[in-house]
C-alpha cells in the first residue's frame, strides 16, 4: 500500500527547486529518518538510472496520526556542516517528489515555507514540525537560500491509530479472523476495511526498482520477487490486467481480506492452506474512506 | 484433497429449433473434456446461463466448502451466488493469493452477483455462520457467458468436468435431450433427477460432503427485449436442488470455431462492472487526488 502511495499521487505547486543526490549511506547520503511509534515494513527501493542510483536504506516507516508532531533525523553530507536548512511538509505531489528523489529530470515545484534548522558539525540534525491533518505528504530538507532539495521524504498521515485484534499465532489451515476497529464512531461514511496477510520473508525478497529516462513516460517502477516481475509504468495506467498480475504475484501463502461498510469496526477472514510454511507473518490492515485514511497498522503473528 | 462439487459446470448452448447438437464423449470420466457441437446463424451470439444447488451441511454452527481448480470463463460473464439460512457468508477466491469477501445477509439469506470476473482458473471457498438451528445451508449457483458461432454457424464448447461431481447432467435445446454421464458407464436416455451423496473418496477432510441433487438442463428462454443482442439464444440448467458450477473459456479452435471451456463458477459480490479490486485501487486514486 505504501508503494501505491508513494507511486500514486498529486497536487499543486509554486517554485522550483534542483535536487540533490543521494548516496546509499544513510549518514552521508542527504536522507531523512522519520521517527515514529507505528512502523510500516517497506521492501527494499532503490532507483537504477544509467546516471545516478540509490538505495532507500530504511526498511520501516512511520504512520503518523492525525496532527502528530513529526519528528526525524536530516542525515546531511559532511559538506553541509553548520549549514541551515529548511524543513517543511507539502501535500504529495508525485512529479515534485519523484523529481526530488531523482527518478524524473523535472524542476522541484514545491509549495511550502519551511522551518529553519541549523545543522551540526556532522551536518545531521533531529527535528519535529507541527502534525497535519491526515493524508499523504511529502517532507522536504531544502538548503537555506538556495534552490536545493537535499532530501525528500513520505509522509503519511492518518486520521487515528486503529486497533487490531487478532491472534498471535494461528494453525496453518484455520481462518485468521481479524478484527479492526476505529475509535471514532461512525459517521456514516463507506470504508473500506482491508488486510493483507504475507510471509514475513516475503519482504526480504522484494524489492521496488525505479528505472526510466528521466521523463514520466518513460519511467518504470519494477516490483521484483526471485525472478518474478511486475512493471508499473511511470504515468501509472494501470489496468485491471495489472491488479491481477500483483495479485499473482505474491507468494500463494499470501491472502487479502476485503469488507466494504459504514460500521466502526469489522470482522476480516483471512484463509490460510495447510500446506503453508510455518512461521512469522506480517498482516497489514488498513480502512480507507472516499478521501483519505483513517489508519494503516501492521502486526507480526506465527502461523504453526 | 479433492473436493470439487461445488460449483460445476455444464454445457449450455442453444439450438435453433430443429436443429441437432451433439456431445462427446457421453460417458466421461471425472475430469475429462465433453465436447459438444451446435449450429447458429453465422457469428450468432450465444448467451448461456446455467444454475445449480447444494446443501451444506452445517456443524457447530457453521459450514465450508472448497472447490478447487475452478475454471472461470472469458468475459463477458456473470456469477451470482444465494445462500439461505445463513447469518454470515464469506465468499474466498484463490486468484494467486486468497482474497476474502463477505456476502450480506438479510433474513438468512445471503446474494452476490458480479459481472466481468477476470477469466482463468482458480479454488472458491465458501464459509461463514448457519442460523440457529439450521442443520443444512442451501446453496444455489448462477452463471452466465456468451459464445459465438463460426462463419459456417458451428460453435463448438469444450467442457471442462473438472471438480463436476460423478453423476448424470441432463442437456436438452429445443426437444432434444442429452444426458452425460460424468464418472458413470451407461449415459442415460431419458430426463434424470436424482439425489445422491458425493462418494467418500471425494469428501474433503475436516469436511462433510454436502447432498448433492441435480437436475440440469437446458431450454430456451425468450429474451428480454433489453438485451443487447437480439439474437441470443439462452441456454439454462437449472435444478430445483440441484448442484453445479461452471466457468468458461473461450478459445478458438483449430477449425477455427470459436470453442468453450464451460466448468465451473466465481460466486462474486452485488452486480457492477468495476471489481472490488479495483474499487479499492480507485480509492486510493482518490485519496491522492488521481481519480480519473
Amino acid at each position: 500500500m505504501l508503494i501505491c502511495f508513494l507511486l500514486l499521487s498529486a497536487g499543486a505547486a509554486a517554485q522550483n527547486y534542483s535536487s540533490s543526490y543521494h548516496s546509499c549511506d544513510p549518514v552521508k547520503g542527504n536522507w531523512t529518518q522519520i521517527e515514529g511509534t507505528n512502523f510500516i515494513r517497506m521492501p527494499v527501493i532503490s532507483l537504477a538510472r544509467p546516471d545516478t542510483n540509490w538505495t532507500y536504506p530504511y526498511d520501516r516507516h512511520p504512520v503518523s496520526s492525525s496532527n502528530e508532531t513529526i519528528s526525524g533525523i536530516f542525515f546531511g553530507s559532511s559538506c553541509l556542516a553548520n549549514a541551515t536548512v529548511e524543513i517543511c511538509i507539502a501535500p504529495l505531489n508525485s512529479s515534485a517528489f519523484l523529481s526530488a528523489v531523482n527518478v524524473l529530470d523535472m524542476p522541484v515545484n514545491i509549495n511550502c515555507s519551511g522551518d529553519p534548522f541549523r545543522l551540526n558539525s556532522s551536518g545531521d540534525q533531529s527535528f519535529a514540525v507541527p502534525g497535519k491533518a491526515p493524508g499523504i505528504y511529502a517532507l522536504y530538507v531544502m538548503e537555506r537560500n538556495a534552490t536545493v532539495v537535499l532530501s525528500a521524504s513520505l509522509i503519511i498521515v492518518a486520521e487515528e491509530k486503529i486497533t487490531v485484534e487478532v491472534p498471535s499465532e494461528i494453525p496453518a489451515g484455520f481462518p485468521l479472523e481479524v478484527k479492526v476497529q476505529t475509535s471514532n464512531r461512525s459517521d456514516g461514511r463507506s470504508r473500506h476495511y482491508g488486510a493483507f496477510l504475507v510471509p514475513s520473508s516475503c519482504y526480504e525478497a522484494a524489492n521496488l526498482t525505479m528505472t526510466g529516462n528521466g521523463t514520466r513516460q518513460g519511467t518504470w517502477f519494477a516490483i521484483n520477487m526471485g525472478a518474478d516481475s511486475v512493471e508499473i509504468p511511470g504515468d501509472l495506467d494501470v489496468s485491471m490486467d495489472l491488479l491481477m498480475d500483483l495479485l499473482v504475484f505474491f507468494p500463494p501463502n499470501s491472502a487479502v481480506a476485503l469488507q466494504d461498510t459504514p460500521r466502526q469496526e469489522a470482522e476480516l477472514y483471512l484463509i490460510t492452506e495447510p500446506d503453508w510454511e510455518p512461521g512469522t507473518y506480517i498482516l497489514t490492515s488498513a480502512v480507507l474512506v472516499e478521501d483519505g485514511i483513517i489508519g494503516l497498522e501492521q502486526v507480526e503473528l506465527e502461523l504453526i | 484433497m479433492k473436493i470439487f462439487a461445488l460449483f460445476f459446470v455444464l454445457i449450455l448452448m442453444l439450438m435453433p429449433l430443429g436443429a441437432a447438437f451433439e456431445a462427446s464423449p457421453m460417458n466421461p470420466r471425472p475430469g475429462e473434456t465433453v465436447a459438444i457441437t451446435g449450429f447458429a446463424d453465422p457469428g450468432e451470439a450465444v448467451r448461456l446461463s446455467s444454475s445449480f444447488g447444494m446443501d451444506l451441511p452445517v456443524e457447530n454452527g457453521r459450514f465450508e466448502y472448497l472447490a478447487e481448480d475452478v475454471e472461470i470463463p472469458r468475459k463477458p460473464n456473470n456469477f451470482a451466488v444465494t445462500a439461505r439460512n445463513v447469518e454470515s457468508l464469506r465468499v474466498g477466491v484463490k486468484m494467486g493469493i486468497w482474497l476474502t469477501m463477505p456476502v450480506p445477509a438479510s433474513g438468512g439469506t445471503a446474494s452476490i452477483s458480479r459481472s466481468d470476473v477476470p477469466s482463468g482458473r482458480y479454488a472458491l471457498k465458501i464459509f461463514g455462520d448457519a442460523q440457529e438451528g439450521a442443520s443444512v445451508v442451501p446453496v444455489r449457483v448462477k452463471a452466465e457467458t456468451t459464445v459465438y458461432a463460426g462463419p459456417d454457424g458451428r460453435y463448438q464448447l469444450s467442457v471442462d468436468t473438472t471438480g463436476v461431481p460423478v453423476g448424470d447432467y441432463r442437456i436438452r435445446g429445443a426437444g432434444d435431450v442429452l444426458v452425460l454421464s460424468i464418472g458413470g458407464s451407461v449415459p442415460k436416455a431419458v430426463s434424470y433427477d436424482a439425489k445422491k451423496e458425493v462418494p467418500e473418496e471425494e469428501k474433503t477432510s475436516g469436511h462433510r460432503a454436502p447432498s448433492v441433487t441435480r437436475t440440469v438442463y437446458v431450454e430456451e428462454v425468450e429474451v428480454p427485449e433489453e438485451e443487447p443482442l437480439p439474437e441470443d439464444r439462452t441456454l439454462d440448467l437449472a435444478g430445483p436442488i440441484s448442484a453445479e458450477d461452471a466457468s468458461v473459456s473461450e478459445e478458438v479452435a483449430s477449425s477455427g470455431y470459436p470453442v468453450q471451456n464451460v466448468s465451473e463458477y466465481l460466486p462474486t459480490e452485488p452486480v457492477e462492472e468495476r471489481s472490488f479490486i479495483q474499487k479499492i485501487f480507485d480509492q486510493i486514486l482518490g485519496i491522492l487526488g488521481l481519480a480519473k
